[in-house]
């Protein structure tokens, strides 16, 4: 097996910022996207969705429906309750039992699936949806937390008898000490509000039961097909080696795609009943339906000492999102995962709500509760400086873990495995030239210019170790790891090509691959073949896809383990034939050769003649082909445990540093700088990961200062379309420099960790601190987004100078 | 996302557009198609024909007439209009409107006739033409008339032109003076949470004439008079100015929505309006 040490040695390609591979087909748009595959008689669906938050359905007459010519069939809740198993709750010890994929009796949300139509073409159908008639009885809605943890509330599952899905307490080190010991404690409740990705591909199913050999294909746009097959054999009852799921390249992911099973089973079962293949493609409209992001507070007490030090704190969560069970309690596990910090806080205490209200469904966008996480703490920090008089930068220099203390346990087990915090902050201070601005800073308030610089430093963990979704849940937990499958092999001509488990979601997948599969064979990256296409025929995991930023760690760590091992079997072959130990034998120019004398020496064609036809050459026992499967778990996941677990596997992290400027009169604010210093360990592509971590930083920023979901007193979603929910485009995206720092895990095969998450997670405190700081003279204090400019002018009206 | 059925009819002549729209019941112009579409494809608006009047080349032009006012085609671009040297050289404040407006990709579609006759409160031509004193030409079955942009647009998204009629053409007298554009919106490119265009004569420092008006912030566009009469005759100081805008503002009433509620609006409102003044008194 080649040595981590002599590929880092001979790495021409790992490290390099390569041009992507897949560029040149996306620019020509020959993508192929999901959407651009049609089947034989292809038939389409759209989608009745419910216009109240909260409703009763009376009746559901779909006759004039059946009538338009081209309408094949109508599906309504109630022949899906007879036909399915309702959606459940995997993280809740009590799961509902009544929401089924499309609504049965009641809706829940705006924009619930209500019915569903099959047509010959997409405008008969979307005609269709205006003729189904549907009586409803509107039900008073629950909108707010608040309101749902009333008394009285209305219960959005009548079955739980309450609103509180989940709620669980856990506690580490000895709070009581630590807070009876503190000088000043900061307390305040935090808000975080709706928010979504919004891929340019929306959601694309295309599925065909083949009622001559009972099995269902499905094209699909999924980050997370193995979960999704597991999900939709158990709601339709098709065994899963009877479901063939496909998952073509996706135009950008974010987690949006993790929820999109539902909809899989939703066509899956049309297209059984109707015999023909259904493809439905998701609206814009429907997309801002939901999921989204859920809303929440969280009741933050950080207990310090006079100098700055954290001695402990305390953390209440109140989320969202219990309104599609599925994901229930994901939001404030997952936050565990980063709850620390970058500091050496040893106690702490978290409690939490997972809470159903008539909001609409919720996924795990990107970066899940990391984000808001990181939002109120570092937002603690901040208030913690101004209170006790300090530099925002010095106290958290006081408080990081530091480079010698790695690999560092959290209290709560969490495994930081590499990083150097403070030379992170300190990249980032010289990097922007914080000294600088801060006279800047004064200078131009003289002039009456409201200028703030504001720093946040985070963790951005990745490798979901999924058996946290059953820390509040009794019982041995349906998943637990992380781990990948991939398939190497050399064709009959000598060419390489692989294949990963995963899906491709616009992350340049293909070439990480090409890089390190290039390397291990001393060829160059345009030379392997790195097949896109999801495949569940060619064997997966539980949870194979691409999420969770587990594609550096898992599937790398499956494409070295399976390249490794073909490459010792390309060795083998050529040892025998060219009768020279394998460890005098190099690969150069697509060629065995003995190192002693390069003229002995047999190429990866004759080595692939060999193992494909003429067999008789292979050595003795050595079996034909060279195909090798490979599976791939992080070694370092624990079991669930409530003292003691690891939420996910690897942790960059990152110092975020942005000047903002506020127009004081209006509440707009504009960015005038941004720096980040991202230490996501090795890099396979700098590039790559350069453009994840600008891309998800604005995505960020769109989250503090332009994104939210809006309702209406009736729980009507006013957001559904780009008009009302204002995305970040390139004139409002700031110039971001990136630095970079390279802390290697040392609990992943190559050395990397998570990275397409950072920006996301660290940029929100970034840009908050940043308009508080613009804002001191103005008293103002925020704890709670987004900041628009209303909200921010209503802050300065509010404060006082 | 996906409109209801409708047929599609290209109209080879201004006449021929406005026959075919005499004869058929729910038929509906289509010009640049960026406001028209996503109307379509949300089913607001679902037309039983398109007439396609974007072929008309007779509607494309930018010139100057006999009295040295500015003729606009109504199917000139967003981005001809941009542009255009002469606009630029000789009514800069209209190019400068009409860079605000979306984005290139809409600019490059979007035209002055369907602005206008889409008639969304928060567009961004209308002030300006407001404070120009400019007309449209409309031309309907019986012939053709004139009416001044105040009075062609009545309120969110209705004009007074008739379903069988075609605006033709915009007409702005020269001016001069300095005229300015400015825009209050979540993002670049949005639809203005404000917008307001001014019109400013002054000599040695006095102000003979303004003319001021605001978008966004009503039903309609709107000239701010009673703020103007303040205004004329005399030096403008910030204190004063800043309470005949208050008085002014206080008349508006802006909507609620998403982007801002309508305290907020009118606030803005009056920031907006401020800067605008000063910069061109002090320009
Ligand atoms: C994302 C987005 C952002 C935008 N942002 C802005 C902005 O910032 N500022 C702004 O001012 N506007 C904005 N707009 C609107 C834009 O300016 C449109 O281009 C314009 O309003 C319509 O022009 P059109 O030629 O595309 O008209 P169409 O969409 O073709 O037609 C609009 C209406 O006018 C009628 N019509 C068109 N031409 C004629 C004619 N000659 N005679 C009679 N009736 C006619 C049509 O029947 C239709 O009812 C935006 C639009 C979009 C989609």
């Amino acid at each position: 097996m080649l040595s981590l040490q002599e590929l880092m040695k001979r790495r021409k390609y790992i490290g390099q910022a390569f041009k992507r591979l897949e560029d040149l087909k996306l620019l020509r748009g020959l993508g192929g996207f999901t959407d651009d595959i049609e089947l034989a008689d292809q038939h389409y669906a759209a989608i009745l969705r419910s216009p109240y938050a909260h409703a009763k359905i009376k009746s559901i007459d779909v006759s004039k429906a059946l009538k338009l010519p081209g309408v094949v069939y109508v599906l309504t809740g109630e022949e899906v309750a007879k036909l399915t198993k309702p959606m459940y709750a995997r993280a809740a010890p009590r799961s509902p039992t009544t929401h089924y994929i499309i609504a049965k009796g009641k809706v829940r949300y705006h924009g619930e699936p209500v019915a569903a139509v099959v047509a010959k073409d997409k405008y008969t159908a979307y005609d269709a949806l205006d003729l189904i008639e549907v009586e409803y009885e509107p039900l008073p809605t629950v909108m707010t937390i608040e309101e749902a943890l009333k008394p009285n509330a209305p219960l959005i599952y009548e079955e739980l008898g309450t609103n509180i899905i989940i709620h669980d307490k856990f506690e580490f080190g000895d709070l009581e000490t630590a807070f009876n010991r503190a000088d000043v404690v900061i307390k305040e409740r935090f808000r975080i509000h709706r928010y979504a990705s919004t891929p340019l591909e929306n959601y694309v199913v295309n599925a065909y039961y083949d009622k001559t050999r009972d099995e269902l294909l499905v094209y699909a746009t999924d980050q997370q097909p193995g979960r999704t097959i597991w999900g939709v054999s158990r709601v339709l009852g098709i065994p899963p080696e009877k479901i063939r799921l496909m998952v073509p390249p996706i135009g950008g992911g974010f987690g949006y795609k993790l929820a999109i099973w539902q909809y899989v089973a939703i066509i899956s079962l049309l297209s059984k009943l109707t015999g023909k293949p259904v493809k439905w493609v998701q609206t814009r409209m429907e997309s801002l339906y939901g999921p989204h992001r859920p809303d929440g507070y969280m009741d933050a007490e950080l207990a310090l000492k006079r100098d700055g030090t954290m001695l402990g704190m305390k953390l209440v969560d109140y989320q969202a999102d219990g309104n599609w069970p599925f994901v229930a309690g994901l939001y404030s596990l997952i936050k565990f995962a980063n709850m620390f910090g970058c500091y050496r806080i040893k106690n702490l205490s978290f409690e939490f709500y997972s809470i159903a209200t008539n909001k609409p469904p919720v996924v795990q966008d990107r970066g899940v509760g990391k984000p808001f996480m990181t939002f109120v703490l570092e937002r603690l920090v901040d208030l913690a400086a101004r209170k006790l008089k300090m530099d925002p930068t010095d106290i958290r220099f006081k408080n990081y873990i530091q480079p010698e203390e790695m690999p560092y346990t959290t209290p709560s087990g969490e495994v930081y495995e590499s990083g150097n915090y403070p030379l992170t902050l300190k990249k980032a201070l010289e990097a922007i030239n914080y000294k600088e601005w801060r006279k800047k800073q004064e200078e131009l308030r003289r002039q009456g210019r409201y200028i703030g610089i504001g720093i946040s430093t985070g963790i951005e963990p990745g490798t979901s170790n999924l058996g946290y979704y059953y820390l509040s849940k009794p019982g041995i937990p349906t998943f637990m790891g992380a781990g990948e499958i991939a398939t190497i092999e050399m064709d009959m001509t000598g060419r390489i090509k692989v294949r990963t488990s995963s899906c491709e979601i616009g992350t340049g997948h293909m070439t990480s691959i090409a890089q390190v599969v290039a390397d291990i064979f001393n060829i160059s990256p345009e030379e392997v073949t790195v097949d896109l296409t999801f495949d569940s025929t060619q064997g997966f995991l539980g949870y194979s896809g691409t999420y969770s930023n587990a594609f550096q760690d898992v599937d790398i760590g499956a494409v070295v383990k399976a390249a490794n091992q073909l490459k010792e079997k390309i060795l083998r072959i050529a040892s025998y034939y060219l009768k020279v130990d394998p460890k005098q034998l190099i690969i150069e120019g697509r060629a065995v050769k003995a190192v002693f004398d390069k003229s002995r020496m047999i190429t990866f064609e004759d080595i692939a003649t060999i193992a494909y036809r003429r067999l008789l050459m292979l050595p003795p026992g050595e079996e034909p082909g060279l195909v090798v499967k490979a599976a791939y778990m992080n070694p370092f996941a624990k079991p669930p445990q409530k003292t003691n677990f690891n939420i996910q596997l690897t942790h960059a992290n990152s110092a975020h540093i942005c000047v903002v400027e506020v127009d004081i009169e209006t509440g707009k604010v504009s960015i005038l700088k941004y720096v980040i210093v991202h230490d996501a360990g090795r890099v396979i592509n700098p590039k790559i990961v350069e453009g994840m971590a600008i891309g998800s930083t604005v995505s960020g920023i769109g989250g503090v200062l332009y994104e939210e979901f809006v309702f209406d007193e009736n729980g009507n979603n006013l957001c559904l379309t780009f008009g009302e929910y204002l995305k970040p485009t390139p004139t409002e995206a700031p110039d971001i420099e990136v630095h970079e720092l390279q802390s290697p895990a040392p609990s992943t095969v190559l050395g990397t960790k998570a990275a397409g998450e950072g920006g996301a997670i660290t940029s929100l405190a970034a840009v908050a601190n940043a308009i508080e700081d613009a804002l001191s003279p103005f008293n103002v204090k925020i704890t709670e987004l987004p900041l628009t400019p209303e909200r921010i002018w209503r802050l300065i009206r509010g404060g006082k100078r | 996302m996906i409109p209801r059925k409708f047929e599609y009819y290209r109209a080879k002549s201004v006449k021929d557009a406005i026959d075919f729209l005499s004869t058929h019941e729910g038929a509906k112009v289509i010009a640049g198609g960026q406001s028209l579409v996503p109307l379509m494809k949300l089913r607001i608006v679902s037309p039983t024909y398109l007439v396609d009047i974007g072929r008309i080349e007779e509607l494309r032009y930018i010139r100057v007439g006999d009295k040295g006012e500015l003729r606009i085609g109504a199917l000139t671009t967003h981005a001809e209009i941009e542009e255009s040297e002469l606009i630029r050289e000789r009514w800069p404040v209209l190019a400068e409107t009409a860079e605000k407006i979306a984005d290139v990709q809409i600019r490059s579609r979007g035209t002055i006739g369907g602005s206008l006759c889409h008639a969304d409160p928060a567009a961004d031509y209308p002030p300006t033409l407001i404070v120009l004193g400019s007309e449209v030409v409309v031309r309907g079955k019986e012939g053709k008339r004139i009416v001044p942009v105040e009075d062609f647009i009545l309120g969110p998204f209705t004009t007074n032109i008739e379903e069988n009629e075609i605006l033709e053409e915009v007409v702005i007298p020269p001016y001069n003076g300095k005229a300015g554009f400015t825009k209050f919106a979540r993002r670049e490119g949005d639809l203005a949470v404000v917008n307001a265009a001014a019109l400013l004569k002054a000599d040695n420092g006095k102000v003979e004439d303004i003319r001021v008006a605001v978008g966004g912030v009503g039903p309609k566009p709107v000239r701010l008079e009673a703020l103007e009469d303040k205004v004329k005759g005399g030096v403008i100081e910030e204190d004063k100015l800043s309470s005949a805008i208050d008085e002014a503002v206080k008349e508006l009433e802006p909507p609620t929505d998403v982007h801002g509620t309508s305290e907020y609006r009118r606030e803005v409102t009056k920031v907006v309006l401020k800067r605008l003044i000063l910069d061109l008194y002090r320009r």
